[in-house]
């Protein structure tokens, strides 16, 4: 049986297959610019996906026992950090994943995964938090994004 | 009551939960909120209930009132948002990043019901069991 990847994993997995302004390398041969769970000081434009929390399960009628007829609410933050001089780029990227991952409707993302998503949305779009030092002490740009993915999570 | 009147009665009930919940969301959201130097959570505000032609919204959150923080000279609409965003930086338990959308999805799921149950206590109120 094949083993369900994290919410950030199957994210990472299904960015790093999509034409992006910036190929994305989550699980291939090193170096790496995109990153679950964390997002390295290193490289300088690298995206990281973060898990959030999320909102209580919604409990469906489906005539099926409580534990089977849960939908999860998982919610999860996209990073994308540019170098000082890749203001374009960085933004281009955020963007790029926008447009990808928003509205995604009843997919399995990555081929034979085991974990449906329902629906997936952005709780907003994509945000430029500046390149202060408050957001990222050597002021490369950095955005943020945060979605919702409604799921069947295999992990229950 | 008419069918006019009560659904004028519902309303009220709504817009009075809608600003019970907006204030309590902030009142959990004040908690939360990172304290080094008490510029953010005094920028709090949770609004009155507004209204366009065809919906009413009520408007919370921080990053109002233009404060300065006291270390750095900043003014609080400039690093509100990286406050909340930036989910590695250290704050002191219990404060954290994410002070306002936790608390804002935690109480998402008791909405549904809480809006019916005003509703019932407002009707009940006005017009009796």
């Amino acid at each position: 049986m094949t083993t369900p990847l994290s919410v950030d994993a199957e994210i990472a997995t299904y960015l790093q297959n999509k034409t992006l302004p910036v190929t994305l390398n989550f699980s291939g041969t090193a170096p790496y610019n995109l990153f679950a769970s964390t997002l390295p000081d290193g490289p300088d434009t690298a995206v990281g996906i973060l898990l959030t929390g999320g909102a209580a399960p919604i409990m469906t009628m489906t005539g099926q026992a409580a534990s089977e007829s849960t939908i999860d609410r998982a919610t999860f933050q996209i990073r994308v950090r540019a170098d000082t001089n890749s203001y374009i780029t960085g933004n281009a990227l955020i963007q790029g994943i926008y447009k990808a991952l928003q509205g995604i409707t009843e997919t399995r993302l990555n081929g034979g995964s085991t974990t449906l998503f329902h629906l997936i949305t952005s709780m907003q779009p994509p945000v430029y938090l500046g390149r202060g030092e408050n957001v990222d002490k050597r002021q490369r740009h950095v955005w943020s994004q945060n979605y919702m993915a409604w799921i069947d999570d295999p992990f229950r | 009551m008419t069918f006019v009147s009560a659904g004028v009665e519902i309303i009220e009930a709504l817009k009075e939960a809608m600003s019970s919940a907006a204030g309590q969301i902030m009142v959990d959201a004040s908690y939360l909120i990172p304290k080094d130097t008490l510029t953010a959570v005094q920028s709090g505000r949770a609004g009155s209930i507004e209204s366009t032609t065809d919906s009413y919204y009520v408007e919370f959150g921080f990053g109002y009132g233009g404060g300065i923080n006291p270390k750095t000279g900043k003014p609080i609409e400039d690093y509100i948002v990286p406050l909340h965003e930036i989910l590695e930086v250290h704050h002191d338990p219990p404060t954290q990043a994410k002070f306002l959308e936790e608390p804002l999805l935690a109480r998402v799921a008791t909405l549904e019901v809480e809006y019916s149950e005003k509703i019932k206590a407002h009707m009940s109120a006005t017009y009796g069991d």
